[in-house]
């Protein structure tokens, strides 16, 4: 027997908001907590404002505080009028939206809190014509995931009403701590739903110029073919943060910079820059080669951890000209605490492209400044023929993809000074993304949220890029677990790190870029 | 138009400093060395396209620049307005200008460049043009005039530009009913006929963007939106007839460029509205301007299924409703729609990349 196919809006297509999103109530769990005020609430916000989210829309935030529809709509309108994330501020606007906030306080181990919230949506589907579309997003302590998702199976809340609908569950990081939990956590989710249900944020890939990487990679023709082992000397990651933990202790002494960083944001920058050309740029094609390379990088074995990883512990110091305490004088933290605030990798993909070339990835607290940054350091050049040249800055030639804060790509070369002696001077050719895009208009969560209303899961990640990014990290966490024996501090605040951060390259003959 | 001044004419913007044609580009890098030079930040040159701004009329030199002064600070291009002024003959007088706007550590630059000519000059402007285009960078013409048929200026600056940029309403209120008599909104018929031939001339080669199909965006993003609700879809095998309605002054209105561009797009859309969508004219309200759209109706011939959408004043909105086969009313929705200036509706048709291929499509479906 035939079937008939489902009817399709034929008026979307080449409109500026082409498959723009369907009518969805979005739920927040954790509605209470910073994340939510601090982001998400700005971020839903700008999408409203600017008409990307749709009109049939509405917001139910979940969390255990007690607290009235009028008093979370509060905390949006305090959200809205503090976050320097805001582009406009419309009062008309934002008490639209407002009109279709709600709040529910329950418990998230209640399975009859879960019973209340289903009758809330139903009420609210209804009342704000959602379709029965329904979008989840986890905005708790990592530990709730399974408890959420289980409840939420049982309210029945997580089965799509019928074909046309979907149900989506947004999860934040840390995914896990560790490989294990992170397994677990993965085939906890995957018993109660699909993994196209499941949309994995990390915030990183939400930010232009981390997409930007891609698109200078892959719509050149000039990068790609040196950007193999032939070319490329290697590559440094940096991730560097010149603030301490915030009054966050509790929290950072339990996830430390690799969980905090180098498993998630510096891995993602360490897969754009090695991953292989996508067939297309689809959620399916994209992830894969992401994930390959991921799986190629070279195992850490307990053995190689006191070759390959470094870790480090800020003392007190300046920044910035301001005196600054030690990571251990900070409140909440452990005065004998071992928990890294700096790590240093070195790291090799064992694939054709990438064979003998070492990635370098840096993380730190308390740096000098903050800075992220890709340097790509190609090969020199295999002859000189300017025998009395004076070359005042010997090295290659480096492409340095700045993502934060001055977003931007720089490339360094050398120049003949110009006189009538051969001097030779390494100078830089600047491309700055502000200066020519001007700044980007939307905060990486909007980009990612609304990439979740409309079904797109590009920039999330998959469950098996998470298991396979613990995989490269989890043998160092044990080591550094195992090996209590670490003198820390071992860095002041304010400088780039320990000292062994250094031997780490300079045992390979090279040096860290000085930012 | 702007008065001579001792043969040379005045400045048509504040700011602009004259200088030989010859010199232009000297006059522009010593402009900017000494305005990075005031910058209290690094600052790395851009420039992301050629904007050559094609002035018709002389009393549209300011407005012209105006509009383009408001894209300043979002993006780095180079501006070149090239218009015609009573000068003695032959000449031609060139101004130059660099502005930076910025925020926190970055700063747009934009440079300027007026031309402008005695109507017997326009292969000087157009020579000026050319040697002036920054080199490898798209560039756009904002055509701001009327039909442009057999308008050298036109046809040679068209001819070195990727992308034009025109609005058919103006094309519209340049032609005349038949029979010679005024009308308030213009001619549409003919100011579609006129940019189809700008397309067609374009071919492959030049992709042509117009301000009011821009304007028609906030129609077409509300009948979207409404259709997105599962419900509405569900009517949709039965709507099998529209009318849109333009703010006029009588029934022998022709129709609006902007209602017949409406129209296209829903017959390019549903194809079997192509023998029943109809566009006439409504009772002009005050404050609306004529030939703007106030109504669009899908309907059904079978049932009283339907989608009405309604343009509403103070605050400017589309009021939608959608109705079920019974006629009963099931669905409401306000969608603001404050009316686009023409520097937001230029910025609109430049941030696009590519061609519009919906515009394209929905032009040749807008009138017989």
């Amino acid at each position: 027997m035939a079937t008939t196919a489902p009817l399709q809006n034929p008026f979307r297509e080449g409109l500026a908001l082409e498959g723009a999103t369907q009518p969805v109530q979005l739920v927040i769990f954790g509605a209470s907590g910073d994340l939510t005020q601090r982001k998400l609430l700005p971020a839903i916000y700008n999408l409203w404002q600017a008409k990307l989210a749709p009109p049939a829309f509405s917001v139910l935030g979940f969390a255990r505080q007690q607290m009235s529809d009028d008093d979370f709509r509060k905390v949006l309108a305090d959200a809205v009028a503090s976050s320097g994330e805001v582009r406009v501020r419309d009062a008309a606007a934002l008490q639209a939206l407002s009109d279709r906030v709600h709040y529910l306080s329950g418990d998230f181990h209640d399975p009859a809190a879960f019973g209340q919230l289903r009758g809330a949506m139903e009420r609210y589907d209804k009342q704000y014509a959602t379709n029965g579309n329904r979008i989840f997003y986890t905005a708790t302590p990592a530990s709730l995931y399974g408890d959420i998702a289980a409840n939420l199976h049982g309210a029945g809340l997580i089965k799509p009403d019928n074909p046309q609908t979907f149900v989506r569950m947004v999860v934040e990081k840390p995914f896990g701590r560790d490989l294990a939990s992170a397994k677990a956590l993965n085939a906890e989710l995957l018993t109660y739903m699909d993994e196209d249900q499941i949309y994995r944020i990390d915030h990183y890939l939400g930010k232009e110029t981390v997409q930007n990487i891609l698109v200078l990679r892959f719509a050149n023709g000039i990068f790609e073919p040196i950007w193999n082992r032939r070319y490329v000397d290697s590559v440094q990651i940096t991730v560097a943060e010149s603030l301490g933990i915030e009054g966050r202790g509790s929290f950072y002494e339990e996830t430390g910079v690799v969980r905090d960083v180098i498993q998630n944001h510096a891995l993602q920058l360490m897969s754009l820059v090695g991953m292989e050309p996508p067939v297309s740029f689809d959620a399916h094609d994209f992830r894969d080669e992401k994930v390959r390379v991921v799986k190629a990088i070279h195992p850490i074995t307990p053995a190689d951890v006191a070759d390959v990883a470094v870790r480090g512990q800020y003392g007190p110091g300046s920044v910035a000209g301001e005196r600054v305490p030690g990571y251990r004088q900070e409140p909440g933290v452990d005065p004998k605490s071992i928990t890294p605030t700096y790590a240093a990798l070195r790291l090799v993909v064992d694939n054709w492209r990438w064979a003998g070339v070492p990635f370098y990835i840096r993380s730190g607290k308390r740096m000098p400044k903050r800075i992220t940054e890709i340097a790509v350091q190609f090969k020199e050049a295999p002859h000189l023929p300017f025998r009395k040249a004076e070359v005042e800055t010997p090295g290659g030639d480096v492409l340095a993809l700045q993502i934060q804060p001055d977003e931007g790509v720089t490339l360094r070369f050398d120049a003949k000074v110009p006189g009538p002696s051969m001097r030779i001077r390494a100078v830089e050719m600047d491309f700055s993304y502000g200066e020519t895009f001007g700044s980007s208009d939307a905060s990486p969560y909007e980009r990612l949220i609304l990439d979740c209303m409309k079904g797109d899961q590009t920039l999330f990640d998959r469950a098996d890029g998470v298991e396979a990014a613990w995989s490269i990290v989890d043998p160092v966490l044990t080591a550094w677990a195992t090996d209590k024996n670490v003198q820390f501090p071992n860095y002041d605040a304010g400088t780039w790190g320990p000292p062994a951060a250094d031997e780490l390259l300079a045992r390979d003959g090279r040096a860290w870029r000085r930012l | 138009m702007t008065p001579p001044k001792d043969g040379m004419p005045v400045a048509p913007m504040k700011g602009l400093t004259a200088v030989a044609v010859a010199n232009i580009e000297a006059a522009l890098a010593e402009r900017r060395r000494v305005m990075v030079s005031k910058l209290e930040h690094p600052h790395s040159r851009a420039c992301v396209m050629t904007l050559i701004v094609g002035i018709q009329e002389t009393t549209d030199n300011q407005p012209a620049l105006d509009v383009v002064s408001q894209l300043a600070g979002k993006y780095p291009i180079r501006v070149i307005a090239v218009g015609s002024a009573a000068m003695a003959d032959n000449s031609l007088t060139a101004w130059v200008n660099t502005a930076c706007e910025g925020v926190d550590s970055v700063s747009i630059c934009t440079e300027e460049i007026v031309l402008q000519g005695s109507a017997d000059s326009t292969d000087r402007v157009l020579s000026a043009v050319r040697g002036t285009l920054v080199s490898d960078l798209p560039v756009m013409l904002w055509w701001r005039g009327g039909a442009p048929a057999g308008d050298a200026l036109w046809s040679g600056l068209f001819a070195m530009s990727d992308r034009a940029i025109v609005d058919s309403h103006r094309f519209a209120l340049g032609f005349r009913a038949s029979g010679g008599a005024s009308v308030t909104g213009g001619h549409g018929p003919a100011a579609i006929k006129a940019l189809r031939g700008i397309v067609r001339a374009g071919g492959s080669r030049a992709s042509v963007r117009d301000l009011n199909w821009q304007r028609t965006a906030p129609w077409r993003a509300a009948i979207a939106t409404c259709f997105d609700d599962r419900e509405v879809l569900a009517l949709l095998p039965d709507i099998d007839r529209c009318s849109i309605t333009f703010s006029g002054e009588g029934d022998d209105d022709p129709p609006s460029a902007r209602a017949l561009l409406m129209a296209g797009w829903l017959r390019n859309r549903l194809p079997r509205l192509r023998e029943s969508c109809v566009v006439a004219p409504g009772k002009r309200s005050a404050g609306i301007d004529p030939g703007r759209i106030v109504g669009i109706a899908l309907t059904s011939s079978g049932n009283k299924a339907s989608l009405l959408l309604v343009r509403k004043s103070a605050p400017t909105s589309i009021e939608a409703q959608a109705s079920s086969p019974d006629g009963k009313s099931f669905r409401r929705w306000s969608f603001g729609a404050s009316t686009l200036t023409e520097a937001q509706l230029l910025d609109g048709c430049l941030e696009t990349l590519g061609r519009d291929s919906m515009f394209e499509a929905s032009l040749e479906y807008a009138a017989p």
